[in-house]
């Protein structure tokens, strides 16, 4: 589905730090959106979490840098790292170039029910147009 | 699931430029924060900074015939990195009409347009080409950031005057005849000499005017914080005025193992440069210690700590009087302590400023 100019896969979901995140049996692989990366920018450098981290639902996880801005990846679910994608680690332009394949980011194994709020396609619709239209009003 | 955002490279040529030969004046390198700035790239600003002036640099197959060993566009880099960084980060190639057309919707957020040449044949008269369209087509003001190893005459500059420029800028880069020589001159087989340079600039002053004329100088070339010092003086008392940067290891340049400046170092020459331009003081009234550190400015300087105006960004202004070529994040990864401010420093950044401005001095330390 097309929100904006940005795409949006139907059979994934989303939160609010632009991230996508699919359910793959108890682990679940989270990344970064195409908006995300579009607003985001170029990313050059990457810091992910290592495999066997513990993590909490909401941490800050790990961290992105583009040529212009610093930013932070959030756990969706409290969990233990169980996979880190090495691609992006050596190539961060992945993120960017194939945010819905091979720029996937970790996965984590679920141990907890807790979890945050994801959102379907159409919530994400939703709120991101609401979102945009704030942005839009905020540039003028 | 691979598709992207098909637009996050809008109109690039950094690829066909190489590949079909592509050069200026019909294509221009941008800044990646002016690309973002154009709608041209995705990103966003840390802190929201906004930028306010359009750097636009000319290309050519060639790439410029300096060979300066602190610069990203030095003709020797290593093949890997060549071409990939200047100034810290990529600057991506578009055609001029693309350019210009985004500068006109742009133009009420913008301040200013600085074009830089770079040591090729062509780019005198290419730049009297771009800087003549800019001026009849954009309602801006430009800046020429001159190649001085190109110039010989006052007409030369007179004629950038008369296409619409109307401030100079000339990079000297390092403090003293020494450095220049060892990192853009003989020491590296180069082209340029320190001489011509300050000549350059005083012809500058002579067609542009005092105050329309701006020096380049980059702390941490390994010059003393005396010398750097001297060296405002020097600019300031031709009428000209000294922008400041602070270096910044381009890897695979000649000098990517050089650490930048302390921030402590940093901070004093920020302070000093502000104080000497606007007629506050003068380098005769400061003191240095033994290591030639900058131990004691000579005044109560709080006020203008407090301010926070001396750690901005310094460059060309727009017609408002304030600094328009504020280069957000092109001193320093964005995230970390910030070199040069790309909007008034808050309470916060002041209360670190504080802390930074007499660190590392070798003997009498000072607090505010």
């Amino acid at each position: 589905m097309l929100v904006g100019e940005w795409n949006f896969p139907e059979d994934l979901l989303y939160d609010k730090h632009h991230q996508w995140l699919k359910r793959e049996g108890t682990t679940m692989a989270i990344g970064l959106t195409d908006y995300g990366q579009y607003t985001r920018g170029d990313i050059l450098y990457l810091n992910l979490p290592e495999s066997g981290t513990q993590v909490k639902l909401g941490e800050a996880v790990g961290s992105l840098e583009t040529g212009k801005w610093v930013g932070r990846f959030y756990a969706p679910q409290t969990g233990k790292i169980c996979a880190v994608n090495a691609e992006v680690l050596k190539d961060s332009r992945l993120i960017n170039q194939d945010p819905y394949g091979r720029g996937w980011l970790f996965k984590i194994e679920r141990n907890s029910s807790e979890e945050q709020l994801l959102m379907t396609v159409e919530q994400l619709k939703v709120w991101l147009e609401l979102e945009l239209k704030r942005e839009a009003a905020c540039n003028v | 699931m691979s598709n992207t955002h098909a637009d996050s490279a809008q109109g690039e040529l950094t690829q066909d430029m190489e590949d079909q030969g592509l050069e200026s004046p019909e294509v221009i390198q941008t800044s990646l924060a002016a690309a973002m700035t154009l709608g041209l790239k995705g990103g966003q600003f840390y802190r929201n900074a906004k930028l306010t002036c359009l750097n636009l640099l000319l290309t050519y197959q060639e790439g410029c015939q300096g060979r300066c060993g602190y610069c990203g566009l030095e003709q020797k880099r290593s093949e890997v990195t060549k071409g990939t960084t200047f100034i810290r980060v990529a600057w991506p190639t578009y055609s001029f009409d693309l350019i210009l057309e985004r500068a006109k919707q742009h133009q009420n957020s913008l301040k200013r347009i600085c074009l830089s040449m770079i040591t090729h044949m062509r780019a005198t008269e290419d730049s009297l080409k771009l800087v003549t369209r800019l001026h009849r087509e954009v309602n801006l003001p430009i800046s020429i950031l001159c190649a001085p190893t190109l110039i010989h005459k006052l007409e030369d500059l007179q004629k950038f005057k008369e296409a619409g420029a109307d401030q100079l800028g000339v990079s000297i880069d390092a403090a003293t005849p020494e450095l220049f020589q060892k990192y853009r001159g003989k020491g590296v087989r180069g082209p340029h000499q320190w001489d011509h340079y300050w000549n350059i600039l005083r012809k500058g002053v002579a067609v542009f005017g005092p105050g329309h004329i701006s020096v380049h100088l980059i702390v941490g070339l390994g010059e003393s914080e005396q010398e750097m010092v001297t060296a405002f003086q020097q600019v300031h008392d031709l009428g000209a005025v000294v922008h400041l940067f602070s270096f910044y290891p381009e890897p695979g340049s000649a000098l990517a193992e050089k650490a930048a400046p302390s921030l402590g170092q940093y901070r004093r020459m920020q302070l000093a440069r502000y104080l000497i331009m606007n007629d506050i003081t003068s380098a005769k009234i400061m003191s240095f210690n033994r290591s030639e550190q900058l131990s004691d400015f000579g005044m109560e300087v709080q006020a203008f700590v407090a301010s926070g105006q001396p750690f901005r960004t310094s460059g060309c202004p727009g017609h408002d009087g304030e600094t328009a070529c504020n280069r957000p994040y092109g001193n320093e990864r964005p995230g970390t302590t910030l070199a040069n401010y790309p909007f008034v420093p808050n309470l916060q950044d002041v209360e670190q400023i504080r802390g930074e401005l007499y660190s590392g001095l070798m003997e009498g330390v000072k607090s505010l």
